[in-house]
């Protein structure tokens, strides 16, 4: 009778108040959907193997017999349910919506987008903004043609990515905002002071430079920003799903800012003695070779490479001790010893003092 | 010696037997590394006083096969205009290990190999000059894209 009585106040609605019910709807399918038993499940792939576009009133009668994840399988293959795109602050983001209707899933996506981008102000000091992106890489590529660096841009954010690079800053923050400060980095100003979206980098830094389709991320020291590109959408190969190679993107990219300075002890201790100076290989024997192809590059990539893996798979590291020395050594001197540390005298709200045994901490993103 | 980069000098260097140069580099005073490699050279050694000369020398087959210079106080006042105004003809322009934003600018009949950014040196190769396939093939190596 419910049903019933539902389908017929929808098929009177407006076409807004319409989508919004499905909307409404489609929440409702989301979490019921476990409930369902295979058998249902099955008639209702026979049910909706039609090519046609239902309409909402169709959508209804079609849950009312068959099940709940049969309207959401079927609304997916309509291409109903869809991905909106959101302001939050300067940045546009990708969050979940069906018929150009925020679900309850896009809202909260949305309210997370805002926390993660306020986070990565207040916290991190990392300023997310895609055209401070753009800017950057045409500071940076100054020989390719002003039309390459016009068709630059920026691009929309996906939740996934916004996610990894707030996991990926984690990894760095005794040496990150306000807590720089009482880190043994304090002294320096941040090397990473904003992040962007964009749809691609450019090639090379010559007249002949053009748009590329491969960079996944890039760091551009002379803003202090870097980069992820569309590139990496979909794309992993050192870590085994996207997420994870995210993060790992970010890590590596952010060591390009915030561990340059560690570049050339990397060489001299951390390498295991793979490399002369940061751009030639040693070429000697049972040196300790780099921990993934891309490291074989440079001396640069090794170590931010390097950096990933120790932050989110450390394992990998085990069977390459100078580098896995390195990097905790890394960690560790960023706490400055306990008699230099600057004291708070701040009164009641210093935060809990970070000792040199607690960071770093390779944990799993 | 001087310790800035000076082109002559790295070409004269070419033309030294291995004693010669050791007594050039004082070696004594200096590092040796045998059986390593430089690039595509394989088995050489390498010989490196940074007080006698900014370079590393890579020997092989008692001869010397390549003076590289890395980046640092040697090139800081050397620019890539300075350089090619003493090479002629159009460089052969590959991907610089160094990075994406740099161009590895080749001059293989003339012995002269370079990577830079813009009008900046980051490294020099002085090398026995032999046409450009030999150069890729016996020396340089591809470092491929850089996308991160």
């Amino acid at each position: 009778m419910a049903r019933t009585g539902f389908r017929t106040r929808v098929s009177k609605a407006s076409p807004e108040r319409r989508e919004r019910k499905i909307a409404r709807l489609h929440d409702v399918v989301h979490s019921q959907s476990e409930r369902l038993e295979e058998q249902s499940e099955l008639a209702a792939l026979r049910e909706t193997s039609s090519e046609r576009p239902l309409s909402p009133g169709a959508v209804l009668a079609l849950q009312s017999t068959v099940g709940n994840q049969a309207v959401s399988r079927r609304l997916a293959q309509d291409g109903a349910i869809q991905r909106k795109e959101v302001t939050v602050g300067t940045e546009t983001v990708e969050v979940h919506s069906i018929l150009g209707v925020l679900t309850k899933k896009g809202k909260a996506e949305q309210l997370e987008a805002e926390a993660i981008i306020k986070a990565l102000n207040d916290t991190y000091g990392v300023d997310p903004s895609s055209s401070k992106l753009v800017e950057a890489i045409k500071a940076q590529y100054t020989n390719v043609p002003a039309k390459v660096t016009k068709a630059l841009k920026a691009r929309k954010w996906r939740m996934i990515e916004l996610r990894a690079l707030a996991d990926a800053l984690k990894h760095y923050a005794p040496i990150l905002g306000k807590a720089r400060a009482t880190s043994s980095r304090g002294g320096e100003a941040q090397e990473v002071v904003a992040v962007g979206k964009g749809a691609q980098a450019i090639d090379t830094n010559k007249p002949t430079g053009e748009l590329d389709t491969t960079t996944l991320g890039e760091y551009f020291k002379g803003k202090k920003v870097m980069g992820l590109f569309k590139a990496s959408e979909g794309h992993h190969d050192e870590f085994p799903d996207e997420k994870t190679e995210l993060v790992a993107t970010f890590v590596h990219e952010i060591a390009h800012g915030v561990l340059a300075y560690a570049y050339d002890e990397f060489v001299a201790s951390g390498s295991g003695g793979f490399w002369t100076d940061q751009n030639t290989k040693s070429g000697a024997k049972g040196a300790e070779a780099p921990p993934t192809k891309y490291g074989k590059t440079n001396a640069r990539e090794d170590m931010c490479d390097t950096a990933s893996l120790f932050f989110i798979t450390p394992d990998k590291l085990s069977g390459f001790p100078k580098r896995l020395a390195f990097m905790q050594k890394v960690g560790k001197d960023w706490i400055p010893p306990l008699k230099e540390a600057p004291v708070n005298l701040g009164g009641g709200d210093a935060e809990t003092p970070v000792t040199p045994d607690s960071v770093p901490v390779p944990v799993i993103a | 010696m001087t310790s800035v980069f000076d082109l002559a000098a790295c070409q004269q260097i070419l033309g030294l037997s291995v004693s010669a140069l050791k007594t050039k580099l004082d070696i004594a005073h200096g590092e040796t590394h045998e059986d390593v490699a430089y690039e595509g050279l394989e088995g050489v050694t390498q010989y490196y006083n940074p007080k006698s000369f900014p370079g590393r020398v890579y020997v092989r087959d008692g001869a010397v096969q390549m003076v590289y210079v890395p980046s640092g106080a040697a090139l800081a006042g050397v620019s890539v205009r300075d350089l090619t105004r003493k090479l002629t003809g159009k460089p052969k322009e590959m991907r610089s290990r160094a990075g994406k934003e740099f161009t590895h600018h080749v001059y293989a009949d003339q012995g002269v190999a370079f990577s830079a950014e813009g009008d900046e040196l980051c490294f020099v190769e002085v090398f026995r000059g032999r046409p450009l396939k030999a150069y890729l093939a016996e020396i340089y190596q591809d470092p491929g894209p850089f996308i991160r």
